[in-house]
């Protein structure tokens, strides 16, 4: 569904990535991993169009992204959370999740203004929609809260919420447990699993913690220095050689999930 | 008690509010009223989508003479000429859309100040001084529905009343829908806000048409409340009051924005005795007013709010 | 011909330079643009006018005595207007400068009045002629001081204890602090040496225009527009800028158009919004990055 080919990404002497070519097939859930600074975060920039790559190609059912700018990409189906909180801090619950519907808002300006019943309606059906994803998750009490008041976790989960509320083929996470404890990372795990697979939405994450990630991803995609030194199911990217050397140095046995 | 209630207690008060008044006070009022939506006009574009300008007194005087000069020179009715002009200045504010574009914020504030001394200068020029009346300006045309001229000033300000009421019901209904909370999105984290597929092009221009639009009419509206316009009213001056409206009354708040102009609106008049030191306490007043309300006459209330529960019974949460 | 108008571009640029150099330097420290720097020069040039005018001392050293003046003007406005209200957003801080700049403007028609001053020139002789340059000797001073304040203002950020603790705090705030860099007290000193240049700028200039209420705001506006021309965070922009601005000017009003001559400052903006259009980070300021 989503084909990277040779993509190669320079900022002035750095090559921040070179010709990073991989696939995320529908239905799948593929985690990117590596070291600090190899390059996962540069890869969504490039996915998002926040960037315009040196080289190579991405593909989305065929059809070239790179022609898209970054808030056309959403229409194609592909929604994105951000590694420090994309939230509006100064908005409720609510209206977050409200702002992950826009795609579906279609009313004209001036029939906004005039409150014309078209709009409302579609106000009126969005937020009953929105309203209806908190209190599928139980956390109704929230949707008037502002965010910038709610813990952290919590924050990460609301971000998620309103990227579903975007209606994405493919999800592109950030780092979507970092900075939570066992059980939230837990939760998150089983809402990322269920997403996919009873709504079957494909999932590409980003994610440092390595027991979460081999725990739930179906394939792994292995960067070093802008490089992908492997491809595989986990148990496989376990056993490489390369990546233990990349993320522990030299002379040590497999690596511990 | 409900937010009805109190809307309508409002609007009552606002129907009878001239009876008590001379008729100086009445025509202020009615001033107020027009800046009124001038406050919103900018509010709209400074608090909700992030955008500053300080050249809106540049609108009000391209609103103004719009408006008088449909009247008058193309015979328009005042009914047509008066959202004409608005729809116009509108368009106009595409102008500044374009360098919004591009440049960041204090960038974008010295092209809004240019825009505003450009236009300033530009209306006085002896090559239309024919129709635009140079520097001495012209006379506008009172309102006028039908037959019915809106000469006194009561009648000006029930239709002061009547445009600014219907014009703030439609800023509000703005504000709250998706475009609004896209406005805001913009304003506070633009990477996000595109992910999430909102269109920035799209939305600054959006803003800025709302913003002109609402700038012109009330520059059409003060225009044909004093009868005359020309081009000295519209200098720096204005725009940085129409900007200091804005800041005190809270930026991002509506009802902060009404405070905030009928405030301004008011104090030169109160403090119109005091003649020399007039200044004085007008500059005293805006530092004053921001050290010990840093949010905005809004935001002080807001937190009045939070820390009293009386408040909280009397305004129930959803107002 | 031209090089007539430019050296006089270049000493009214030179003017503009100072009073955009403080601008910036206040911006970059605070991040506040000082809206009342027109009514803090104009008041500072009052002053000047007392000292030289009403009391009859010299030109030279009045100066000093300006600048000292403009110092403690802009330290005790950061100090008891801008610090109190320190909690409001930063549009706010605009109109707190706006509102200083106003009470300013009324204690100084209530002091002086308000019919034109006119301050003699800084010295008085007949003007050096280069080939077919004329410089006044009042433009040598201008130059003068200029040079030396530019270089002695670059040589205090570049080499003292102050101007790196200055250069810290105005690229992060909080790591200076962490650092134990004073920043209240360096707000108060960039407030101060701001103020300052305004001030030398004001009483620089006042000999050649009449002085009275509101002739600094043209000034201010073209230090202004100087400031952004040059990038408004890069403090030799500002010089360069201001620079420009004076020399654009001075070659228009060459221009036998009469039609030009009134849109000076109209086309002065016009520039500097086409030149920011094509480069919309100014002509030496930091391109403006998108953070994801």
């Amino acid at each position: 569904m989503l084909a990277l080919e040779n993509l190669s990404m320079r900022f002035g002497g750095l090559q921040a990535l070179d010709r990073v070519s991989f696939e995320v097939r529908e239905g799948e859930i593929v985690g990117l991993i590596g070291p600090n600074g190899a390059g996962k975060t540069t890869v969504f920039n490039l996915i998002s169009r926040f960037y315009e790559p040196t080289g190579g190609r991405i593909s989305f059912y065929g059809e070239n992204l790179l022609r898209l700018r970054p808030y056309q990409i959403v229409e194609r189906g592909i929604v994105r959370t951000f590694q420090l909180l994309g939230l509006f801090p100064y908005m409720t619950v609510l209206e977050n999740l409200m702002i992950g519907e826009h795609r579906d808002f279609g009313g004209s300006l001036l029939s906004v203004a005039l409150g014309l019943p078209r709009a409302r309606r579609e106000e009126h059906d969005r937020r009953a929609q929105a309203l209806w994803l908190l209190r599928f998750l139980k956390m109704e009490a929230l949707a008037d809260a502002f965010v910038f008041a709610l813990p952290y976790g919590t924050q990460k989960l609301i971000e998620l919420m309103r990227a579903l509320l975007a209606r994405p083929r493919l999800l592109l996470l950030d780092e979507p447990v970092a900075g939570m404890n066992a059980a939230e990372k837990a939760a998150m795990r089983e809402f990322i699993r269920r997403i996919n697979h009873d709504w079957g939405i494909t999932v590409l994450l980003v994610e440092h913690d390595m027991s979460f990630v081999m725990g739930l991803c179906d394939r792994i995609v292995v960067l070093n220095y802008g490089r992908v030194i492997a491809q595989g199911r986990p148990e496989e990217i376990q056993q490489n050689a390369e990546v233990i050397e990349a993320y522990l140095g030299e002379g040590v046995g497999s690596a511990r999930a | 008690m409900p937010r009805q209630i109190w809307l309508a207690l409002i609007a009552l008060a606002l129907v009878v509010l001239p009876f008590g008044l001379k008729g100086y006070t009445i025509y202020i009022v009615s001033l107020a009223g027009a800046n009124i939506l001038a406050a919103v006009g900018l509010n709209l574009l400074m608090g909700y989508a992030g955008q500053v300008s300080i050249g809106q007194a540049a609108f009000l005087a391209i609103g103004g003479y719009t408006s008088a000069l449909l009247m008058t020179k193309l015979g328009l009715a005042f009914w047509l000429a008066f959202p004409l002009a608005g729809v116009l200045t509108g368009l106009t504010g595409l102008i500044l859309f374009i360098p919004a574009l591009r440049l960041g914020t204090i960038y974008l504030a010295i092209a809004t100040l240019g825009f505003g001394a450009a236009v300033q200068q530009l209306i006085p020029l002896p090559y239309w001084s024919a129709i635009l009346g140079g520097h001495q300006g012209i006379k506008v045309p009172r309102p006028q529905i039908g037959s019915f001229v809106f000469d006194t000033d009561l009648e000006l300000y029930y239709l002061t009343l009547a445009i600014v009421g219907v014009l703030l019901v439609l800023s509000w209904n703005v504000a709250r829908s998706y475009v609004g909370r896209a406005f805001i999105a913009l304003r506070d984290k633009p990477a996000a806000a595109e992910a999430l597929g909102i269109n920035p092009t799209r939305y600054k221009a959006y803003a800025f048409l709302v913003s002109a639009f609402l700038t012109g009419i009330a520059g059409a509206l003060q225009a044909h409340l004093v009868g005359h316009i020309s081009p000295g009213e519209f200098g720096l001056g204005k725009s940085i009051e129409i900007f200091a409206m804005v800041i005190l009354g809270g930026i991002g708040s509506l009802p902060g924005s009404v405070l905030g102009a009928v405030f301004l609106t008011f104090l030169p008049h109160w403090l119109s005795e005091a003649k020399l030191l007039y200044t004085f306490f007008y500059g005293a007043a805006l530092v004053l007013v921001i050290i010990f309300m840093p949010y905005g006459v809004w935001g002080f209330f807001l937190r009045l709010y939070y820390r009293f529960p009386m408040m909280q019974k009397l305004f129930p949460k959803g107002a | 011909m031209i090089e007539q108008y430019i050296v006089l571009g270049l000493a009214q640029g030179s003017l503009y330079a100072l009073m955009a150099l403080g601008m910036v330097l206040i911006f970059k420290t605070t991040d506040i643009v000082n809206f009342g720097q027109s009514d803090m020069t104009m008041f500072s040039a009052y002053v000047g006018f007392t000292l030289v005018v009403g009391l009859g001392w010299p030109f030279w050293a009045a100066l000093p005595l300006v600048i000292v003046f403009g110092f403690l003007l802009g330290v005790a406005v950061e100090r008891l207007a801008l610090r109190p209200a320190r909690e409001a957003p930063v549009v706010s801080l605009l109109i707190v400068t706006l509102g200083v700049g106003l009470m300013l403007n009324a204690l100084a028609s209530w002091i002086w009045g308000f019919d034109p001053k006119s301050l003699p020139y800084a010295i008085s002789g007949p003007p050096v002629v280069l080939g077919n340059i004329i410089i006044t000797r009042h433009d040598l001073v201008i130059f003068g001081t200029t040079i030396v304040l530019s270089l002695g203002f670059f040589a205090l950020l570049k080499f003292t204890k102050i101007g790196t603790a200055m250069r810290a705090a105005a690229q992060n705030k909080l790591g200076a602090q962490l650092l134990g860099i004073p920043v209240f007290r360096i707000n108060m000193l960039s407030w101060g040496l701001g103020v300052a240049l305004g001030a030398v700028a004001g009483v620089l200039i006042a000999p050649l225009v009449f002085l009275d209420l509101v002739v600094m705001v043209f000034v201010m506006l073209k230090g202004f527009a100087a400031a952004v021309l040059g990038g408004f965070t890069s403090l030799p922009g500002a010089i360069v800028g201001g620079l420009l601005v004076g020399l654009f000017e001075s070659l228009l009003i060459a221009v036998p158009f009469e039609l030009i001559n009134q849109l000076k400052e109209t086309l002065v903006f016009v520039l500097i919004i086409v030149l920011l259009a094509v480069r919309p980070q100014g002509l030496l300021g930091e391109p403006i990055h998108r953070r994801v």
